[in-house]
């Protein structure tokens, strides 16, 4: 793979945003003025971690909180109580003061948050949208009610009064202070930008879009929303436990619902995903009412007015426009592939060889309420052949296909794979045990590229810890290089590799139907379930198509065909089983069962009303 | 007893004026898929016009006009509002994929509407009085004001109303058949984005008409929809966003369970079991009490 | 093109925004002009922009003429903080007027503080003042205010003096309410009466009938309440509707006009301390004040008579500083402040010496009288 060369343009730019990032932390050497840097900048940087914070789970995961004002809090309320002085509380009903030291402090309450994250993380599991929204809104005000109500934890409305920052006999309570702040967004956003440019951040993405097709593709949707939504209350419980210093004073009606709104407003203002919309954004927020001075106290009902356009207007917020302005500056270097990197010899797959049946249903019932959609059902696919699944449509062939892949829980019965039962695993774990699979309605990941949703399908292969990942280790680097020229041969292998870098969303409808094939294959299955893929397709894309599948099975991949393209199946499937109404009507060789009277009736039936 | 009763009807009328916000609610995520998080702040305008039409602000007296003047007020300013919250919010809102849109897009339309009554009107509280007057009927000990009895009985006659509508009458059955399938919907000749209008209109109305019942009860007031908007909200979800009936029965969860909170552990805390019992819900039942399965479809 | 237009807007909205420079005193005013407490802030702001006229028509100070700076603080804490170091850095205000509410005073004091430029609070009756002389002997806060000090005395004495044996205490939950629970609490304690109930409600609260139910089971035969007008209504109408009367005396809120109208005749008999009576305005300069006001903001009976009166003091005895100190140096003054040789007629009283280096306090016990709710009005109590 060849490295980007930088340009002479490029090359500026990397030089001006460098100073971009340096400039903050000469100003209290020569800025008096504490208005503009203590305050602002000051409350730009603390509210900006929290935007960070919340653009992991809106951003990535997709999820709408509205209550992580009250992360927010307790992140506060930790570094209160833990920091604070009995000396400047005098008189208060507050009756803890440990007085720690402030770096222990801090450490504590990102902890402590983090917890409080992980329990807010539930809910997200299980459901979303307008549902979630008002589980996150319930959460703060809990959390907003505790403590205005704990009076001898939290001094309850009256608020705590922090004593003065204090390092090495140096008040930071000036423009200093920033000092404090600034290495910190630095390092939440250096964490982030690492963690959304690996395979985790691929994983949020794709459990975004579909998390259906990211458990397919082995992603455990329980453990990376539950790890975003920690990691998102860290970092807002980082942001609240500087914010205790930064008026010296916390109290519960800062972290009200209204501020839970204002930062998520901050960040569809900058734009999701982009580190430098969370810092615009949240700018302009803590700018704005001061620019709109003028209009007096009509202010509010500009910043809704605002708030409108923005949405309606700059979809992807001001870093969306700027983008799209200058995109020399914003340009991520996109991986460049040379001769060496294809792969010289013919593609090769990872074999079924322990000669175990690779999939086998014994008895498989499928009930939803009293509709009995798969009844009965035995099925074994041998390895190394082609097994084609037909039926006219109804006849629950997608529904074997989810309960083989997890999506559903058969009501009866047993499915077992590679000699192993799975009925009782979750999609993921069936994805990572081997078996691929791609969907009947495309599932991609549409901001994605091309490229990046083979990554996708990769990923069980990655092995960086999270926290190498975090840290942007060399190795992770090397890793991550490696997998993107893995990637490339699978596009290859489908005949995709000159889009590489396109997004995914911009395919052609038989581009996209081959891009699935290519992310099924980069799990390195060992049995791949074809839901339709010839659906839609031209009958020249069919022949391709038959060539590819031939291709997988030829590497020793078992394959079961979803199908009711009569003719496909007849050409490359090594063995047929018939269902029609969830049960099985026939099985055998494709040249009997053609001529089975059953299936005959079946298909002719289905047939004879579209043709009529 | 009578004081446990008390607070059991109490908490029982504040949880049908919750119901019937709820009920707002329920009626455009059903067409629309969205909440309408600014039909709080319509609650408000209800308020707000009913008390203009009604009531002299100088002296706080009454003007001398006729009840059904308010009301005809508040109905106009519900449509209205209904409407205007589809067409710049609601309906821009659905032509992008993203969740956050139309959360953000209502919220700022309630921002406006509040921040405008706080300036072309007032910031402060007023008393508005009831049409039924402001004494207090005592049935056994028990305290009840007629006003209360107003807003059971209208409540339970909309929401009733509004659910024969729906199942009874043609336009009723296109609410239905958008909030099943939109595209199919569509193709049967169903004017899908005229259905979703007067959803919202409909929807707007009711918080409107809830905003003058509790208006005597609450004090008229900016502010007033904000707390009214998120319980029911909550309410709404606990019962289930696409149950008929199922806000009437979360709204009796929450207003009863605030009573006895307030008065048996902390009034501080009044608000806590909702809020629990609201995320108990969605842990175990993600769709709300009588909320339908949705099975996923790959 | 249209990237240049908004280029050029954003350009000229900077331009805007950047404030141009004047001759004017710059004075700071803030406190909450939109939400729920913006009664408070809108007729303290209207009482200070009243007084600054009519010191601007009267040849200004020093020569020059006063301008307000008026920044709402929505009532939120950290904005009280911004808002602060806007004033103070970038507004380069000689002093500041504010604020209403108890929590943004907390986080915003420490500022001017710092500063050194002088505050003088004039509403937010919970925050600190004489207070901050523990740790900072030079102490630029001061205040024009009914502190709580004051109310809790005047409204517990004025409960014993009833014979009251049971007190029952109600309070909002807000910095405000709660300060004044403790400072209660206090008094009662010095008194040797304890409380037989303790409830608080929250802001917006309409129905109290849990809290009051709970305070009639203690057998209370008085109610102390502190929070704002809207609340304590729904306490006396509360009261009504379980058909339990007992007297209700509360913090001086009780005399704005949303308690008052909203309470109805359920607030006749209310009492609360008070430092400017709407009703009882029987100087010439009172009734000049309120003409002035009802003919500049249409508003009779002001919202909330108290802070407008307070806002236009707090401007006239600045001004009195300003004129001794000679400049507008912040220490200078402050000092002025403290040794103010005018007396000044004003509409809470008359001050000769309102300030001492040791007390930040312009108003005493001595200045608050106790009013009384009659049929929608506030009267005074005779004693």
């Amino acid at each position: 793979m060849k490295k980007a060369e930088l340009t002479g343009t490029q090359r500026t730019i990397k030089l001006l945003q460098l100073l971009l990032i340096i400039i903050p932390f000469t100003l209290p050497l020569w800025v008096q003025n504490e208005y503009y840097v203590h305050s602002m900048l000051g409350r730009i940087f603390i509210y900006t971690i929290l935007v960070v914070s919340l653009d992991l789970v809106v951003g990535y995961i997709g999820d709408i909180s509205i209550g992580h004002a009250g992360l927010f809090a307790v992140g506060a309320y930790t570094m209160g109580i833990l920091n604070s002085t009995a000396a400047v509380n005098a008189g208060s009903t507050m009756q803890l003061f440990l007085e720690w030291p402030f770096m222990p402090a801090l450490i504590v309450s990102v902890i402590v948050t983090g917890f409080f994250g992980f329990l807010l993380g539930f809910p997200s599991l299980r459901t979303s949208g307008p549902y979630l929204a008002v589980t996150t809104i319930a959460y703060g005000l809990i959390i907003y009610t505790f403590i205005n109500e704990q009076e001898g934890l939290t001094n309850g409305t009256k608020g705590i009064q922090m004593a003065p920052l204090n390092f090495f006999g140096v008040n930071f309570n000036d423009n200093k202070f920033i000092w404090v702040v600034y290495p910190f967004l630095l390092l939440v956003m250096y964490l982030k930008t690492n963690l959304s440019k690996s395979f985790w951040g691929r994983a949020f993405e794709a459990i975004k879009f579909s998390n259906i097709a990211a458990e397919s593709s082995g992603i455990s949707k329980v453990r990376f929303k539950l790890t975003a939504f920690v990691m998102s209350a860290c970092i807002a419980g980082l942001a609240g436990a500087l914010f205790t210093h930064l008026d010296s004073y916390i109290a519960p009606n800062t972290f009200s619902l209204d501020f839970s709104i204002l930062a998520l407003m901050a960040l569809i203002f900058g734009g999701v995903r982009s580190t430098f919309g969370n810092i615009i954004g949240m700018a302009l927020v803590v700018i704005l009412p001061d620019l709109f001075t003028w209009f007096k106290d009509y202010r509010l009902m500009v910043f809704g007015l605002l708030l409108l356009l923005t949405l309606f207007f700059l979809p992807n917020g001001l870093a969306g426009l700027l983008r799209k302005w200058f995109p020399k500056v914003f340009e991520e270097p996109k991986p460049i592939f040379t001769a060496s990197d294809k792969s010289k010899i013919e593609f090769q797959m990872e074999k079924c060889v322990d000669g175990h049946i690779p999939l086998a249903l014994d008895q498989v019932e499928m009930r939803f309420g009293g509709l009995v959609a798969v009844n009965k059902l035995d099925l074994k696919v041998q390895p190394g052949t082609i097994h084609g699944l037909m039926g006219p449509n109804g006849s629950g062939k997608s529904t074997t296909v989810n309960v083989i892949t997890g999506l559903y829980n058969q009501t009866t019965g047993d499915v077992s794979a590679f000699g192993k039962s799975i009925g009782k695993l979750k999609p993921y774990e069936r994805a990572q045990l081997g078996i691929a699979r791609t969907f009947q309605n495309l599932q991609l990941f549409g901001d994605l590229t091309v490229l990046e949703n083979v990554q996708v399908g990769l990923h069980k292969h990655y092995k960086s810890s999270f926290f190498a990942i975090l840290l942007g280790l060399p190795s992770v680097k090397k890793e991550e290089t490696g997998k993107q020229i893995e990637a490339y041969r699978l596009l290859e292998f489908v005949g995709l590799e000159h889009l590489a870098n396109e997004q995914a969303k911009n395919l052609a409808y038989g581009q996209s139907r081959r891009l699935e094939i290519a992310r099924a294959m980069a799990l390195s299955p060992k049995l791949i379930l074809l839901d339709e893929p010839a659906a839609g397709l031209t009958t020249s894309e069919i022949k391709e198509f038959n060539e590819i599948i031939l291709k997988i099975k030829s590497a020793g991949i078992a394959v079961l065909l979803i199908e009711h393209h009569m003719d496909m199946m007849m050409e490359i499937s090594d063995e047929i089983t018939v269902l029609d109404f969830g049960k099985k009507i026939a099985e055998g060789i494709p040249s009997v069962v053609q001529k089975n009277p059953e299936v005959v009736k079946a298909y002719l039936g289905a047939e004879g009303a579209l043709d009529a | 007893m009578t004081e446990v009763l008390q607070l059991i009807i109490s908490g029982a009328i504040q949880g049908m004026i919750y119901a019937l916000i709820a009920f707002g609610y329920n009626l455009t995520f059903s067409t629309s898929k969205t909440i309408n998080f600014s039909l709080g702040q319509i609650v408000m305008l209800g308020g707000v016009v009913g008390y203009i039409l009604y009531i002299d602000m100088q002296t706080g007296h009454l003007k001398g006009l006729p009840f059904v003047v308010p009301l005809l007020g508040v109905l106009v300013i519900g449509t209205l509002a209904g409407a205007l919250v589809h067409k710049t919010a609601v309906e821009p809102s659905l032509k992008f994929k993203s969740e956050y849109t139309w959360i953000l897009a209502t919220l700022a339309v309630g921002i406006i509407i509040k921040n405008g009554v706080e300036q072309l009107w007032s910031t402060g509280d007023y008393k508005m009085i009831s049409p039924l007057g402001d004494e207090v009927i005592r049935i056994g000990g028990i305290g009840v004001y007629a006003q209360e009895i107003l807003i059971v009985v209208v409540s339970l006659g909309i929401v009733c109303g509004v659910e024969m509508f729906k199942r009874r009458t043609i336009y009723g059955k296109a609410i239905q058949a958008v909030s099943e399938d939109k595209a199919t919907a569509s193709l049967m000749g169903i004017p899908e984005k005229f259905v979703i209008t007067v959803s919202f209109m409909m929807s707007a109305c009711i918080a409107a008409i809830a905003g003058l019942l509790v208006a005597p009860l609450t004090f008229v007031s900016a502010s007033m929809g904000m707390v009214l908007g998120i319980k029911a909200y909550s309410v709404s979800i606990i019962g289930g966003l696409e149950s008929g009936y199922g806000p009437l029965v979360g709204g009796l969860i929450l207003g009863i369970s605030e009573t006895l909170t307030a008065r048996y552990i902390s009034t501080g805390y009044k608000e806590m079991p909702g809020f629990i019992i609201l995320i108990v819900v969605i842990l175990f039942k993600p769709n709300g009490l009588f909320g339908k399965k949705i099975i996923k479809k790959v | 093109m249209k990237r240049n237009v908004i280029l050029a807007s954003l350009i000229c909205l900077a331009m805007i925004g950047c404030s141009k420079k004047s001759d004017d005193i710059k004075i700071g005013v803030y406190g909450p002009f939109s939400g729920g407490s913006a009664p408070m802030g809108v007729s303290m702001r209207n009482g200070a922009k009243i007084a600054v006229e009519e010191i601007n028509a009267a040849g200004g100070v020093l020569g020059k003429k006063l301008a307000l700076v008026d920044r709402d603080d929505e009532a939120k804490n950290e904005r009280g903080g911004q808002i602060m170091q806007e004033l103070l850095d970038k507004e380069n205000v000689v002093a500041v007027l504010g604020p209403a509410n108890t929590g943004v005073a907390n986080a915003s004091t420490q500022y001017t503080q710092q500063k050194k430029v002088p505050q003088i609070i004039n509403v937010a009756a919970g925050a600190k003042v004489n207070e901050f002389f523990a740790t900072n002997p030079e102490n630029y806060i001061f205040r024009i205010a009914a502190s709580d000090d004051i109310q809790s005395k005047v409204i517990v004495g004025q409960a014993l003096k009833r014979g009251a044996k049971k007190v029952a205490l109600l309070c909002d939950d807000t910095n405000y309410g709660q300060n004044g629970r403790e400072k209660m609490e206090a008094v009662l304690a010095s008194a040797g009466v304890k409380p037989v109930y303790v409830g608080k409600f929250k802001i917006k609260d309409t129905d109290m009938t849990a809290q009051l139910q709970e305070a009639k089971a203690a057998g209370a035969d008085v109610i102390l309440a502190y929070g704002i007008g809207p609340e304590l209504a729904a306490v006396s109408n509360s009261m009504d509707r379980i058909s339990w009367k007992v007297p209700m005396i509360g913090s001086w809120t009780l005399s704005m006009s949303n308690y008052t109208t909203n309470a109805g005749k359920n607030g006749n008999g209310t009492m609360m301390p008070q430092t400017f009576i709407e009703a009882n305005a029987q100087t010439p300069k009172q009734q000049q004040f309120l003409k002035t006001y009802q003919e500049k903001f249409k508003e009779s009976p002001i919202s909330s008579a108290v802070s407008a009166a307070q806002g236009y003091d707090s401007v006239y005895l600045l001004k009195l500083a300003i004129e001794q100190a000679g400049n507008t140096e912040g220490t200078a003054i402050k000092n002025a402040l403290e040794n103010l040789n005018a007396s000044y007629e004003g509409l809470t009283g008359n001050y000769t010496k309102p300030f001492s280096s040791t007390d930040h306090e312009a108003i005493k016990e001595a200045n608050v009288t106790l009013g009384m709710v009659q049929d929608g009005k506030i009267i005074s109590s005779g004693n």
